[in-house]
């Protein structure tokens, strides 16, 4: 192991084992910035109560499919999305917006994108009593598929931090991945199963393969298909389980190589 | 035994302005082999900020860093406090080094101001025994009283100095690491001050502290090196370094006392 992957692996384990500190400035920045508004960490539940009651409709009468299927679909798919979003959006510029602390003290820099990942999967949970609510109306089943949620965030949280750590290096050294990021993954959303069901699009088309290979698809439904009392895919959980050495074999690398031009980068 | 020592370190500071963007990058990229070589290095601009530096500091140490602007002080400073990683050569430090460039790491105006000792404790690295033990006497010194429950951002400039120096003072360095000594804010409070300062440099073991008042250097530092364009060009005992630097850099002030 050279001397640059052993430092970058150090960084990743005082970063991710000072909990304390990741915990507290994790629910700080929520608080800090909601402070003194009404609804506080819930206006970003309010907000996707509000696309979820207002599109939903649209869309299931669009897609031609019962509300009461289409609309908890809906609710777990965009939950779950937004929490991926953040990684990537938040992730890119988690470097360049703690540019105050990491030029004037040493930080273990995984630390802020722990931080970060943190932070979002508390906004997931604050989103997650829409999907109560939805639940409540439309019925949606408890059963032995529904513990399937907690090692699927999980998996989820984990692989949000490798990609954060990945986007967060390029997107210090090239100020336009963050800006570039923002319009891609409103696109990915689109074109990953959140809207619009995998069913109700391939019907034994070819294209039902194509979305398979899509790994974003996989990691949502390891958390949406048991928020919905669904079993994942068996193909979801490999990819999203093998993807976890590989990014981190990946953002490791990179970060070994790069981890000491960060700061200049700022 | 608290040490820090710096090997054949160099600071190369690459310039990243607007041409060093992704599409330039790409560009550059496209246009290949030979050629992008020769622009490559046209395009880059380098600035070596530090040239083989080599120290070796042990306890009870207490160095000043003496040179003019652009000297390479302060990179220097941000080596030893380890933010700047070094391009070429390497540090090894012994021991717990602070560094307080930012007297109130975390520090968020909203939160009350015993949340904000909690905040930059733990940047400071302290456990939360060490922030529960300490938080008394931070108090005190602060002298804010029940405003400490009160939201930082209803303080005025000298409380929020106040307080950001009573907790960046309470510290446990090994290694301190200061730029231009510490700012206490209103007069009042310069004795208190003075006290917690001292008592902060007594309790680490080696100090290194830059500054362009040659006084503050005097009176804290026992050894120092001058620099000069990133380059040691003078190192021992500080009274012999500051005669140095002033004999070579015939100061403006003294001339202008003597004429």
């Amino acid at each position: 192991m050279s001397p640059q992957f052993a430092a970058a692996l150090a960084d990743l384990q005082e970063g991710s084992a000072n909990w304390r500190m990741w915990t507290r400035f994790g629910w700080l920045e929520i608080r800090r910035r909601y402070r003194r508004t009404l609804l506080g960490p819930f206006w970003t539940s309010f907000n996707v109560a509000v696309m979820v009651f207002s599109m939903g409709f649209l869309w299931a009468a669009l897609f031609h499919q019962p509300t009461s299927k289409y609309l908890p679909y809906l609710t777990a798919g965009i939950i779950v999305w937004q929490f991926l979003a953040s990684c990537m959006n938040e992730g890119s510029t988690a470097f360049s917006s703690n540019i105050g602390l990491l030029t004037t003290m040493r930080l273990p820099k995984t630390l802020l994108i722990i931080t970060m990942v943190w932070r979002n999967v508390l906004v997931f949970f604050h989103n997650f009593l829409i999907f109560l609510i939805v639940m409540l109306i439309w019925g949606v089943p408890v059963n032995s598929a529904t513990p399937l949620f907690v090692p699927g965030l999980l998996l989820l949280a984990l692989n949000g931090c490798w990609i954060a750590i990945l986007l967060a290096i390029v997107g210090t050294r090239y100020r336009d991945v963050p800006q570039l990021l923002g319009g891609l993954v409103s696109i990915m959303m689109f074109l990953t199963p959140i809207m619009w069901s995998r069913d109700t699009l391939s019907r034994g088309l070819a294209i039902g393969y194509v979305i398979d290979l899509n790994p974003l698809f996989h990691l949502v439904d390891i958390v949406r298909a048991p928020m919905l009392g669904q079993e994942p895919e068996l193909l979801s959980w490999l990819v999203s389980i093998a993807l976890v050495p590989i990014g981190f074999g990946l953002a490791l690398w990179l970060f070994s190589r790069f981890r000491q031009r960060i700061t200049y980068w700022l | 035994m608290t040490s820090i020592t710096l090997e054949n370190v160099v600071v190369d500071f690459t310039i990243y302005g607007t041409q060093m963007t992704f599409r330039s990058e790409l560009m550059h990229r496209a246009t290949g082999g030979f050629i992008r070589k020769e622009q490559g290095n046209k395009r880059r601009v380098t600035i070596r900020a530090l040239d083989g530096i080599n120290l070796s500091l042990k306890d009870g140490d207490r160095l000043a860093l003496i040179g003019h602007n652009g000297a390479g002080k302060s990179t220097l400073l941000k080596v030893f406090a380890g933010v700047y990683e070094p391009t070429g050569g390497r540090v090894l430090a012994n021991g717990r080094v602070s560094a307080l460039f930012n007297l109130a790491p975390g520090w968020d105006p909203e939160d009350s101001g015993y949340e904000n000792i909690t905040n930059c404790g733990m940047f400071f690295g302290m456990s939360r025994e060490e922030i529960e033990r300490k938080t008394p006497e931070i108090a005190e010194v602060s002298g804010l009283g029940s405003y400490l429950d009160l939201p930082t951002r209803t303080y005025s400039a000298g409380m929020t100095t106040r307080l950001a120096f009573a907790i960046a003072t309470s510290i446990e360095p090994g290694i301190l690491v200061l730029d231009e000594g510490l700012s206490a804010g209103d007069a009042s409070f310069a004795e208190m001050a003075k006290q917690r300062i001292n008592a902060l440099l007594s309790r680490s073991r080696i100090l290194i502290l830059a500054s362009h008042s040659l006084e503050l250097l005097q009176s804290w530092c026992n050894i120092a090196i001058l620099l000069e364009r990133g380059r040691v060009v003078c190192s021992g005992p500080i009274a012999e370094v500051i005669e140095v630097y002033k004999k070579e850099h015939a100061l403006p002030s003294h001339q202008v006392a003597q004429g």
